[in-house]
């Protein structure tokens, strides 16, 4: 068996909302320690590939594996308690609960039975939002949170899966510059611990310098798949992106 | 103060208390669904008829005439209306919210609608018009304080509901399946994807409305009876506390339950009690006029 297990796959997957086809027969995979940038112009298919991965609008055809498991028809919270979790560009939190009860909100399904009680599980959180640098905002609501501090919380709440893969959409979008290397520095991090990403972002500079890999889609299709120093070179890319 | 007046407080907050179990519901449905149900007064209907049915021994089963307690009826029906409420759930409203559709909620609010009018003319049809009177929970008059007595069966369902309001308020800030709730409440697709299984949070919530609804309509069954549209004028009521309070806020919803309550009682001694009903109508306008977000509507809009 072969060291590099797939973690993702997604293989022939389209989606359709009326006559638009959002996604465009997309296939590809990764494996256990890549970063994948996931990039393309506004309307390529890349957030509606997050989606279709956690579970939130189902592929119409084609399928989606997740650690060599079909998760395509699955349920979105099956999948994020398969251990896939997922940000999202406008921060959904739990506006009327304060940042720790954001973290416990799905505490009964997150909570580890065998070794986890009520106290551990909110040292637990208490350590992510630590981990973020938002410790500080434990107690605030989280309706009073900043933009920046919201997709911090998000994040925070999405560890309580304890996931190994994480969908992260537009993590960098109207973030102060130093929370974005606070961010990516918190990537790293996790990567090194393991857990795999697909960082959609608009941020060109800043994604090519994280991943280790992009993955280009343009009109719901595959344009583009490479390291970031092949795919900047890539021509097909260029025109996508400046209509050239 | 004179008897008579402490006697209308005192049955005020009776009320209070009863249209709180009433609202609750129908709060928690509308926070977690979206779904403003139309057929909660059904739910009411349902749970004075079940009590009805398991104790007035009119119903055989193999021969037999069901006649259990009343005490132990009023479980039964609560539980009996609870199963309905997951049926509607699963039947009716789920097949909305999980086809790819626009608006599931205003066509839920429509389902609700039609299931309201099915249900009272189905009850017309079943077993006609007629006032049926399930047999006392607690009978006769008992002292309360001083010269003030008042009916065994009104303190019985204002204590029952006391305690259910409890129990409601334990489950959703109390436990881990609560915070679950206010959560769904408050983002949905930021719930399904911490792993919270919001369907079964539509289920949770539709028990939850179908126990209270129809432990109230069974309290009250002795009381004011049971008839195919008995579920009319409480959830009226219903839906003016919920505005009252807050949409969505169930604190919200116990406090303006008291104070309609109370309004009602006083504004019967002090202006007429005739215009019983009409009070609710004013609070309605006066909070719209005034206060659009009701008392709790602000700070906590949802759950």
């Amino acid at each position: 068996m072969s060291e590099h297990k797939s973690v993702f796959e997604i293989s022939e997957g389209s989606i359709a909302f009326g006559g638009n086809q959002a996604l465009d027969s997309v296939s590809f995979s990764m494996v256990k320690g890549q970063l994948i940038g996931l990039i393309g112009p506004n309307g390529s298919g890349k957030t509606t590939l997050l989606n279709a991965t956690s579970g939130i609008y189902p592929l119409n055809s084609g399928a989606i594996s997740f650690e060599g498991n079909r998760i395509e028809k699955e349920s979105p919270h099956r999948i994020a308690r398969a251990g896939v979790a997922r940000t999202f560009q406008i921060a959904r939190i739990f506006p009327h609960m304060t940042a720790v009860e954001n973290m416990l909100a799905p505490g009964f399904t997150v909570r580890d039975k065998e070794t986890e009680n009520r106290v551990s599980l909110i040292r637990r959180a208490k350590e992510y939002l630590d981990f973020l640098d938002i410790a500080d905002f434990a107690d605030e609501q989280a309706a009073d949170l900043s933009g920046g501090q919201r997709m911090l919380l998000q994040f925070a709440r999405a560890l309580m899966l304890k996931p190994r893969l994480m969908l992260l959409d537009e993590p960098f979008g109207g973030i102060h510059p130093l929370l974005v290397e606070r961010i990516l520095e918190r990537i790293r991090d996790l990567r090194d611990q393991g857990i795999d990403f697909i960082v959609v972002s608009h941020d060109l500079p800043t994604i090519m310098g994280l991943a280790s890999r992009i993955v280009v889609l343009a009109n719901g299709k595959v344009i583009a798949d490479g390291t970031p120093e092949i795919v900047r070179e890539d021509p097909g890319v260029i025109e996508a992106y400046l209509g050239v | 103060m004179d008897y008579y007046v402490l006697s209308q407080i005192v049955n005020g907050l009776i009320f209070g208390f009863i249209y709180a179990l009433i609202a609750l519901g129908l709060t928690v449905v509308f926070s977690i669904m979206r779904v403003v149900n139309f057929s909660h007064g059904e739910f009411y209907m349902l749970g004075g008829y079940a009590l009805y049915a398991l104790t007035a021994g009119v119903v055989t089963v193999f021969g037999i005439p069901l006649s259990i307690p009343t005490i132990l009826g009023l479980p039964l029906a609560m539980v009996g209306v609870a199963v309905f409420g997951m049926l509607v759930e699963r039947g009716l409203l789920r097949p909305v919210y999980t086809a790819r559709m626009d608006r599931p909620e205003e066509y839920a609010i429509i389902l609700t609608f039609g299931l309201s009018l099915f249900l009272q003319y189905g009850a017309l049809t079943a077993v006609g018009p007629y006032e049926m009177t399930p047999g006392a929970f607690w009978e006769g008059s008992k002292h309360v304080i001083g010269d003030l007595y008042l009916a065994g069966d009104r303190l019985f369902a204002a204590g029952i509901s006391a305690v259910l309001i409890g129990a409601t308020l334990y489950f959703i800030y109390g436990t881990w399946t609560g915070r679950a709730l206010m959560a769904t409440a408050q983002n949905r697709v930021g719930s399904t994807i911490v792993g919270i299984n919001t369907v079964r949070m539509n289920i949770t919530a539709m028990v939850l409305a179908g126990l209270l609804a129809g432990g109230a309509g069974a309290l009250l069954a002795p009381v004011f009876l049971v008839y195919p549209d008995v579920g009319q004028i409480p959830v009226i009521k219903a839906f003016v506390i919920i505005v009252l309070g807050g949409m969505g806020s169930i604190p919200g919803a116990v406090v303006a339950a008291l104070i309609l309550g109370l309004v009602e009682s006083l504004g019967s001694v002090y202006v007429s009690v005739a215009y019983r009903d009409v009070f609710a109508f004013l609070v309605l306008i006066g909070v719209l006029l005034f206060r659009p977000h009701g008392l709790f509507g602000q700070q906590e809009r949802r759950a």
